[in-house]
């Protein structure tokens, strides 16, 4: 799912500098799931916000909400109709997805992102995150023992590894990362099937997908 | 439905005397959903229960709140009245005006003791009933492992009238016991012991013996645990309430140790009980037969004692010269002094060391060099045979048992968590038990009242049948849940399942019974999805609204105190008249695990000056991670205080044990100290 | 006129290559001196494109200056900063003015270098783009139009032959070599055994590429640990950082030439491989004394 991260307040508080009456609101799907803009989160940064404008001897009111799923424009409508109304502002805790949703459904107010949109991942455990997927339209996990060398190599590469492995199968970039390569190699070992990583693949297609994507789905 | 809430003070027979129980009674009296405000002299006796009664049944009150000790002391005895007058006891709320009000401060408190009752007020005002519910309990005892714990606990179950099932991984019962002949308890041989308990085991009408079969995989919770059994190519699944393991440990001879290989002149303890049963193979007698305890791990009571009565047996059986080297040689074991005591009197040797000694072989013989302490000489003894230091370590296949049945090993590896609230026998998960030598080194005495705990614990839980239950008190709504598995990772009572129920959405399901309501949850939901009732969000949130700004200015401490500790650690400095600063203002929770990061973020919101988080020490805690937790959590807070520019020492975590009044009274000054510098 | 490299590379026994780092800026005073020292005095001369991600004087660039000094250059293409078309672009290029040797490198990566905010390419990775030269050395571009005008580069390719683990680099070793490589520049090569080791994967897979064993001279211990650290490739065994921090204050350099020279004279005694690619970054104007303490005395004349 798509993992995010808060932005420091610092650069939120900037953003919302000279609005005394904002919305927050956050969203019940991916960041919520991500511990990044949930319930609990619009809670805190509401809390703090409010706290650093007292200091500040500032106005600052604060409207709560969430909505189920931020990036669905009829549950923004139904979620956020009403409250928009009072507000000047729209602070968004969803992902960059929903802050376009809520962007584009209320366009007379300014709306800002509280999270940067980091990547599309999975849990590895409790409270940790990791890249996995990268979306690139044109998937060749069938190959790399469902390990996705465009994304968990640095360097995307599809005939790797590269020659700066680390001592122990860590990337060249960061040693707390295990070379994907490494992996790929190992799992592939595990199937008897290295033969997959003997071949020559071709260059990507980087075109795969049309940047800005759209698909078109039967409506049937 | 209307709120109306009974508001009874105690003045504990008028020895309150620093609080204006009049003017406390009219402010209360002119809130609105307050039905009435009574004072009585001794509540919670004869007189003051019958007030409460007769109030109660008369007037129509839904909600009670009570003035008076600490409800450490008094809490049970209105529950226990609330539940003979058919009234829910989950909305009464017992505000605490003695220990932590009138005996902790000098001079007047009516203030204070004002605002902790409309703490409580307004806590009770969004109380909600919980109903108690039954909850039926297999009668069923799974005891996995059939040594010498095994077969006893399935006996003691049985004596109980409770049904046993005794799971054997290998083909005979008996365990590690069978082996170590000559094992300290026993004056007969362990044998001839283990024998007639297995004669008695299998006689018993009570006890299914499954032999050469294993656990494949243990679902369920408390009262109702569904097992998977594999014994040779069958696999089927059984129902038990509780699960008792007994599956022993094995020995090692500790390898590193002994540079040279083992040969036939290093030997273990099995091998030389193997040569005393029949020494006539040897041919010829050994002259000198050596012992090494505690060279490498000092705690190994089965071992020294299993050497202990091998050196008596090898100096009584083949006349030997007999020396135990040792370090610390530890006889704590019931029994083990003594037995100490008779060796050395039949003449066995014993040469204390401080430096591991050196071992080598010269001419088909053993020499250990080593400095003995009380001579202050350097000795040498050759030895025929020599027998190594064993370690007990886990038997095979712990770990898998531990994935399966999702409880954690100890650093070692055995079955016990290091928690001092799990001690004995317990688990983290109600219902499972550890017994015997799995959960450590244990001497077969202790191992005895092992097992009788853990009988006791399961009888207690499946005797009657059916187990009662605050049905719901801790409860995840389905709709909210946004299925992210925090708290099913979280709970360290692992009482949290993900479940589909009725092909409906996914949702965490929380297992009342094996729920231990410490509140991890729901703290952790990011979705706010768990209620725990009694300690919601806006339970705790309306507790801090009731505190004002009565002294003109932003100076409370607000202080969140566990159940188990901190809260107990503040009853006791009243009790000790130990004072402290009038502005602390307490909020008891089941477990610091429980304290939100909004819940501190909000304290200051209110107006708070100060926030301590106090929980139990660490290792202590009775919900094993919630101070952890706890500590955690207020490091990030301290960073969003940061951030948004306020001091992060105000807020503070304490660990601390239940009895630990004089560090609670510091931890309140040092803060109160602080917050009067800003 | 240097001898083309692809001839060398068939005619003789034990080749030597080095490299030279060009210049952050186009004050090219320095790199001209270097190739004026070193051009005689090797088979071949490389010179490195934003080594380690640093920005730089282009490997293209300096490549025409060696060409222009009479020395015989390898130009090095990685393919972090360019994506295909670039390179296809370069390439045609390089060869028109007479460059005709090329060194097929993946690339460090962008947060080793000083740009690290850039975005890093990686259209293309090492094996690709070596089937990208033979491509155009076939008279086609990479979607298949015919060239007008072709080229015929001699491709080379690196290897790292102290990876651990080694056996996804041996793979790849393999496409590489499948792919069709004249010769091989190898990372720095410090243990003599593992080298052996990994020469005798090498040879099972192809008899005839040419390969050369990285030879990186070390300065200091406390650079060569530093670079144990943050230099991708490279692993500086202990008993060399011992041996460099044994070095009198001063006489670094020194011992890191003589233990360069030890390397290189001992494979070349033993034939361990097919000849050295020197590298003396930011040292260029030592090389001649790592020849001569390697004993190869090709040249009489030494040093400025």
């Amino acid at each position: 799912m798509i993992i995010a991260e808060r932005k420091p307040l610092e650069e939120i508080r900037t953003m919302i500098a000279g609005y005394e009456k904002i919305l927050v609101v956050g969203c019940g799907t991916c960041v919520t799931i991500c511990w990044a803009g949930g319930e609990k989160e619009v809670g805190i940064l509401s809390s703090q916000l409010r706290l650093a404008s007292s200091r500040e001897g500032k106005e600052l009111s604060i409207l709560e909400g969430v909505v189920e799923r931020q990036c669905e424009k009829e549950m923004v409508i139904e979620e956020l109709r009403d409250k928009v109304q009072d507000v000047e502002a729209i602070l968004s805790m969803a992902c960059g997805i929903g802050v376009q949703t809520v962007a584009d459904l209320f366009e007379e107010k300014p709306v800002f992102p509280a999270l940067n949109t980091t990547f599309m991942g999975m849990p590895e455990g409790e409270g940790v995150w990791t890249e996995k997927c990268g979306a690139c339209g044109d998937c060749l996990l069938y190959w790399t023992g469902g390990i996705c060398p465009v994304v968990r190599c640095a360097k995307g590469l599809l005939n790797g590894p590269c020659g700066g492995t680390r001592k122990g199968g860590k990337c060249e970039i960061d040693p707390e990362k295990d070379c994907a390569w490494v992996l790929i190699y190992r799992r592939l070992e595990k199937q008897g099937r290295l033969d997959l990583m003997r071949r020559y693949y071709q260059p990507k297609n980087y075109r795969a997908v049309k940047r800005p994507g759209r698909i078109e789905a039967v409506t049937a | 439905m209307e709120v109306k809430i009974g508001v009874f003070l105690c003045d504990c027979g008028g020895s309150l005397k620093n609080i204006d129980f009049a003017r406390v009674s009219r402010n209360l009296e002119e809130l609105e959903d307050i039905a009435f405000v009574d004072t009585s002299h001794k509540l919670c006796l004869e007189d003051g229960r019958k007030a409460i009664a007769s109030r109660i049944l008369g007037q129509n009150i839904n909600r009670v709140v009570i003035a008076a000790c600490s409800p450490e002391l008094c809490e049970h005895k209105f529950v226990r009245l609330l539940q003979e007058l058919g009234f829910s006891p989950n909305l009464l709320s017992v505000a605490n005006i003695r220990e932590q009000c009138s005996w902790a401060h000098e001079g007047d408190v009516t203030a204070k003791a004002l605002e902790l009752i409309r703490m409580a007020i307004n806590r009770t005002r969004l109380l909600q009933p919980v109903e108690r519910t039954e909850v039926p309990v297999k009668k069923e005892v799974l005891v996995v492992g059939g040594g010498f714990s095994g077969m006893k606990s399935a006996l003691e179950l049985s004596r109980l009238g409770i049904q046993t099932t005794v799971v054997e991984r290998e083909a005979v019962l008996g365990g590690k016991l069978w082996q170590d002949e000559g094992l300290y308890g026993f004056e007969a041989s362990a044998r001839k012991v283990l024998s007639s308990i297995r004669e008695e085991v299998k006689g018993d009408e009570n006890i299914e013996v499954l032999i050469s079969a294993e656990i494949a995989g243990v679902e369920g919770y408390a009262g109702n645990f569904a097992v998977k059994i594999n014994k040779g190519t069958d696999e089927f699944c059984r129902d038990f309430g509780a699960v008792i393991f007994t599956t022993g440990y094995k020995a090692e001879t500790l390898p590193g140790y002994f540079r040279l290989s083992r040969g036939s002149k290093i030997i273990s303890q099995q091998e030389l009980i193997e040569i005393l049963e029949a020494p006539a193979k040897l041919g010829r007698r050994p002259e000198v037969i050596g012992f090494i305890l505690d060279a490498v791990d000092e705690n190994s009571r089965l071992g020294s004692l299993c050497a202990l009565n091998s050196a008596l047996a090898a100096k009584d059986k083949l006349g030997s010269e007999v020396y135990v080297f040792c370090r610390n040689l530890k006889v704590d074991s019931e029994g083990a002094e003594k037995l100490y005591q008779v060796t050395r009197d039949r003449g066995v040797m014993f040469l204390k060391f401080e430096q591991k000694p050196q071992i080598s072989v010269s001419d088909g013989r053993v020499k250990v060099e080593a400095k003995d302490i009380l001579l202050g000489e350097d000795i040498s003894v050759c030895c025929d045979f020599l027998v190594a230091e064993e370690k007990a370590l886990p038997p095979e296949g712990t770990e898998g048992l531990s994935s399966i049945l999702n409880v954690g090993v100890d650093s070692q590896g055995f079955c016990q968590d290091e928690n001092v609230y799990l001690y004995p026998v317990d688990s983290e998960r109600k219902g499972i038990f550890f017994v015997g030598a799995c959960r450590g080194n244990l001497d077969i005495a202790r191992v005895s009242i092992d097992v009788t705990s853990a009988v006791m614990s399961a009888y207690e839980l499946l005797a009657p049948g059916r187990a009662i239950v605050e049905e719901g008190k801790v409860n995840v709504d389905g709709q909210k849940c946004r299925v992210c598995l925090s708290c099913i990772r979280a709970c360290p009572h692992r009482a949290i399942r993900l479940v589909r129920e009725n092909a409906e959405k996914w949702t965490a399901r929380i297992y009342d019974l094996a729920c231990d309501g410490c509140g991890i949850c729901a703290a952790i939901c990011p979705a706010k999805a768990i209620r725990f009732e009694g300690y919601t969000d806006e339970q705790i949130l309306a507790e801090l609204e009731a505190i004002g700004e009565e002294r003109g200015g932003n100076n409370k401490i607000i202080a969140f105190c566990c159940e188990n500790s901190a809260y107990l650690a503040a009853d006791k400095a009243g009790r000790m008249r130990l004072h402290y600063p009038d502005n602390l203002r307490i909020i008891r929770v089941p477990c610091a695990g429980r304290v939100d990061i909004v819940h501190v973020l909000r304290a200051f919101e209110k107006g708070a000056a100060g926030v301590l988080v106090m929980g139990c020490q660490e290792g202590a805690c009775q919900h094993l991670t919630g101070n952890i937790r706890a500590k955690e959590r207020v490091n990030y807070t301290q960073d969003l205080l940061k951030e948004a520019g306020i001091d992060a020492g105000r807020v503070k975590v304490v660990n601390l044990g239940p009895d630990m009044a004089q560090k609670f009274v510091r931890e309140v000054r040092e803060m109160a100290e602080k917050i009067k510098e800003e | 006129m240097a001898r083309p490299f692809r001839e060398i590379l068939k005619a003789k026994d034990f080749i030597i290559t080095a490299e030279a780092g060009p210049v952050k800026g186009i004050n090219t005073q320095k790199m001209i001196e270097h190739i004026e020292l070193l051009k005689d005095k090797v088979d071949g001369l490389n010179v490195t494109d934003n080594q380690s991600a640093v920005m730089r004087y282009p490997s293209l660039g300096a490549c025409l200056l060696i060409k222009e000094q009479g020395g015989e250059p390898i130009l090095q293409v990685t393919c972090r900063d360019r994506n295909r078309l670039a390179i296809q672009a370069d390439l045609l290029f390089a060869y028109s003015r007479g460059i005709k040797n090329v060194l097929c490198l993946t690339g460090d990566s962008v947060d080793v270098g000083d740009h690290k905010e850039a975005k890093p390419v990686f259209d293309l990775d090492s094996v690709q783009l070596i089937h990208l030269v033979h491509t155009l050395n076939s008279g086609r571009d990479m979607v298949g139009n015919e060239l007008d005008g072709g080229v015929d580069y001699c491709i080379g390719a690196s290897a790292t032959p102290s990876a651990d683990p080694i056996e996804p680099q041996l793979i790849k070793f393999a496409k590489k070599l499948d792919a069709g490589v004249d010769f091989i520049q190898t990372q720095a090569v410090y243990d003599l055994d593992e080298f052996k080791r990994f020469m005798e994967h090498a040879r099972k897979i192809d008899e005839q590429v040419k390969i050369l064993a990285g030879i990186v001279l070390l300065v200091s211990a406390r650079m060569a640990a530093w670079m144990n650290e943050n230099v991708p490739g490279i692993f500086v065994p202990q008993h060399l950082i011992d041996e460099m921090a044994q070095a009198a204050k001063g006489k670094g350099v020194a011992k890191g030439i003589e233990i360069a020279g030890r390397l290189i004279s001992q494979i070349k005694e033993e034939k361990v491989c097919d000849g050295v690619h020197i590298m003396a970054i930011g040292r260029e104007e030592r090389v001649p004394e790592i020849l001569q303490a390697a004993g190869i005395c090709k040249f009489k004349e030494l040093g400025r």
